[in-house]
This record gives C-alpha cells, structure tokens and sequence, in this order.
C-alpha cells in the first residue's frame, strides 16, 4: 500500500492509497493520531541503499580471480574482508606483503589531480602504504603500452596513519605527461590488515 | 524447527481464547429465578477476566557494537532502526493484572549495487502486564501499564551478492532474554488502541569479521491497535 498525503481541510485529511493496482480515496478525521501514524509508517525506512563501492573499479577479488593485481611479496588470502560475502585481501598473514596494479588510466583525461580510495582494516602495529608510480608513453614497439618502454616519471607515497576500520582517501597530484599507474600496496609488521573497494578517480 | 515455531504461534492464538472460555460462567437454565443475574451488579465487563490482545508495528533500534558503522565504511548504508510487527494476546487474570504472550519480528537491511544485507530478529515472549492507572467507565477508560517478561530471541543475518555469487551467506543466534516496558491505551467499546516503549535484553547476536556484533532485542516503540473483550 502506497499512502500520499494529498489534501488537510477543515478537519479532515486526504489520503489516496493504492493497493494492487486499485485506487482507493479514503476520508479520514485529521486527529493528531493519524499525523502520528503517518510519521510513524512513512517516514522510517528500514533498507538502506547505496551505489557506492561497487564491484567493478579495481576490485581486487573478482570473485576467487586477482582482478588485474598481483602478488610480489608475501601470501595474502583473497577472500573475505568486513563479511564473509564481501570479498577483498586479507594481508594478516604475512609481515611483509607487497601487492601491485598496473592501469592505463589516463587516456582520455586530463584532471590534475585525483583521489586515492580505499576501505582499510589495519591495527596499530601494522604499518601499511601506498606507492603510486606515474609514467608517459614511451617510444619503443610493442602492442601494449607497458611493452612501449614507458617512462618513469615520479612515485607518490602515501601512508596509512588512521587505524580500524576505516574508509580511507588522499588526494594524488598528477604530472602533466602522466598517463598510466603502478599502484603499489606495502604492508609491515605483524597484525591484521585488510583492504577493498580500491579506487583512484574523480 | 518450522512446525515447533507454528506451535508456538497457534499457542499464542490459542492461549487467550481457551484462556477466556474457561472463565466464562455455566450459562443458567432459563427457567430457573435464582440464576437471574440482579438488575443492580454491574456489566459483566467489569469483573471477569478480560481477553487482551492487539497487533502492533515496531520501529526497533538494537544493540549495535561498531556493526553498524563497519557495514557504513563498506557502503551498506544500513539504517539505525528497524521495522516490524509483534502480536500480543493474553488474559487480564485480576484487576489490572494481565498475563499475556507476545511474539514479534523486524527487519532492516542495506543494499549495495548487486549485494543485499539483511539483518532480522524476533521474539517469543511471556508478559506480565500491570495497569498502574486506569481512569473512565467499564466500557471507556485509558490506562497506563508497566509490562515485564521472559522469552527466546532470535537474530539472523543475510547476505548475498548476485553479481558475484549465488550463495547466500547466513548466520544466526539465538538465546534467552528478557523485556521490560511502559505503555499508554486508550479502550473504546472493546478496541484498545495502544502506544508503548521497551527494552528487551538478550545476548543472542551476530558478528562481522573485523570485530563488530549487532544483538537481538534493544529499544523498541510500538503503535498498535487490538481488542478488550
């Protein structure tokens, strides 16, 4: 039943409801109850919603595959994170972890500046990082951009210094011929340390 | 599991019912003089046991350790409350002394793109109800009520990402717990309209894996409508 408050008149209230496909006009005395009511079974909402974090941008686990990333030191478990059905990388199991993403994201923009998300687990004893290495096209042959001998530019180092459960952003600053990324994860030291829903865009 | 909750369910139907025809006097042969009630005692509404019961819509607000603000972080906007309905039967034994069984359920949840989280609760509760205040006639009066009871509580929680998987991920608890609560109700011509507030306490709850844990039972507003007969 879907109720719209249409129409308050000496002292009656309009309410049009529809229920399967019906459409009904109910008159009803406009007692402080009925506004009560109303308040009560319309204004609360028990599902939430939200398109944000969403699957398809530098996912990390593509459901049991690594996405685009890849493993250069340590052995991270790909699995679950917050929730068991909510999949990411679970870095607790080794000290010392490096995971790496290489994207071509910049050709067809040309913002100066972007912003590095992430939604992080880390503990206090865990020290955890970003390293962002920039390059520009190079002259070489080759049918990929990285078989093109690109070069390097500069590397952006950000380190995580909030602890928890944490949704975690920076802003990153590009250089001018900046058009691909190595995205470089590094995580140190004992503890746990957790990480999804990786972003760097607009 | 199912056939013991339906039990359950057709004993709280049943208990007031079988409760209130029990009390019920013999009818008296019509032609006996002596079982000819006076003209002067009053209605019969006033003295006998009475049968209560109302249906009400629940806006629930549980126990919540950082759960909440974990499944936020990880963009599942999963609103503080949660709606429901409760059923509430029983009989006021003495005067302003009502034994009753309660049973409710609520829901909320969040979904993100193709992933949807679910979080519901419930109860099954035994009352006591005490009418601190009643003011008006037999038939039309308001009275106030401080409740307190004993029952099982159940959470269970939901989640499945269809984008990724068709598994559903589920997990549950249940455990013994307790309410206390306060109530106004308005009794019309045998309609009994009611607003209350309570809060029920159990230890059954559910965790995430980061170390937050949402519980059954928690601060609970309820608006119903129901009968004394």
């Amino acid at each position: 039943v879907s109720c719209i408050l249409q129409q308050r008149e000496r002292g009656t209230l309009r309410v049009a409801g529809t229920f399967a496909g019906a459409r009904a006009l109910l008159v009803v005395p406009a007692v402080k109850l009925a506004d009560v009511l109303l308040v009560f079974f319309s204004c609360t909402s028990c599902i939430g919603s939200s398109d944000g974090g969403t699957s398809d941008v530098n996912e990390i686990d593509c459901t049991g595959i690594l996405c685009d990333w890849s493993v250069k030191e340590g052995n991270p478990t790909f699995g679950p994170t917050w929730h068991e059905g909510d999949l990411g990388v679970d870095l607790t199991s080794s000290d010392h972890v490096v995971l790496e993403l290489r994207d071509v994201l910049f050709a067809t923009q040309h913002d100066r500046q972007l912003q590095l998300r992430a939604v992080l687990v880390r503990d206090p004893e865990v020290q955890l990082a970003f390293d962002i290495d920039f390059y520009a096209p190079g002259q070489g042959q080759g049918d990929t951009f990285w078989d093109r001998k690109p070069v390097f530019l500069v590397t952006r180092h950000y380190d995580v210094i909030e602890q928890g459960v944490i949704g975690w952003h920076r802003p990153v600053l590009v250089p001018s011929e900046g058009a691909a990324v190595v995205l470089r994860v590094t995580k140190t030291g004992a503890g746990r340390a957790m990480l999804d829903e990786v972003t760097l865009g607009q | 599991m199912k056939s013991a909750a339906l039990f359950a369910a057709l004993a709280i139907i049943a208990l007031p019912c079988v409760a209130h025809a029990q009390t019920q006097p013999a009818a008296p042969p019509e032609d006996d003089p002596s079982h000819a009630p006076p003209s002067s005692e009053p209605k019969e509404t006033s003295k006998g046991p009475h049968l209560v019961g109302d249906v009400r819509g629940l806006v629930v607000i549980r126990p919540n350790d950082n759960y909440a603000r974990h499944a936020s972080t990880y963009h599942y906007d999963l609103p503080g409350t949660a709606l429901g309905i409760g059923l509430t039967g029983g009989v006021e034994i003495v005067k302003h002394i009502s034994l009753l069984a309660s049973a409710h359920y609520e829901m909320n949840g969040a979904d993100r793109a193709d992933a949807h989280l679910r979080i519901a609760s419930g109860a099954i509760v035994g009352l006591v109800r005490w009418a601190f205040f009643r003011s008006g006639t037999d038939t039309a009066f308001f009275e106030t009520a401080a409740s307190g009871g004993f029952g099982r509580y159940l959470i269970r929680e939901t989640y499945v990402n269809t984008a990724l998987s068709p598994d559903t991920f589920a997990q549950s608890d249940g455990a013994f717990g307790g309410q206390l609560g306060l109530e106004a109700a308005l009794v019309v011509s045998g309609f009994r309209a009611m607003l209350g507030y309570g809060f029920a306490y159990s230890p059954a709850s559910i965790s995430d894996r980061v170390g937050g844990s949402v519980n059954a039972g928690g601060h609970e507003i309820a608006l119903g409508l129901g009968i004394w007969l």
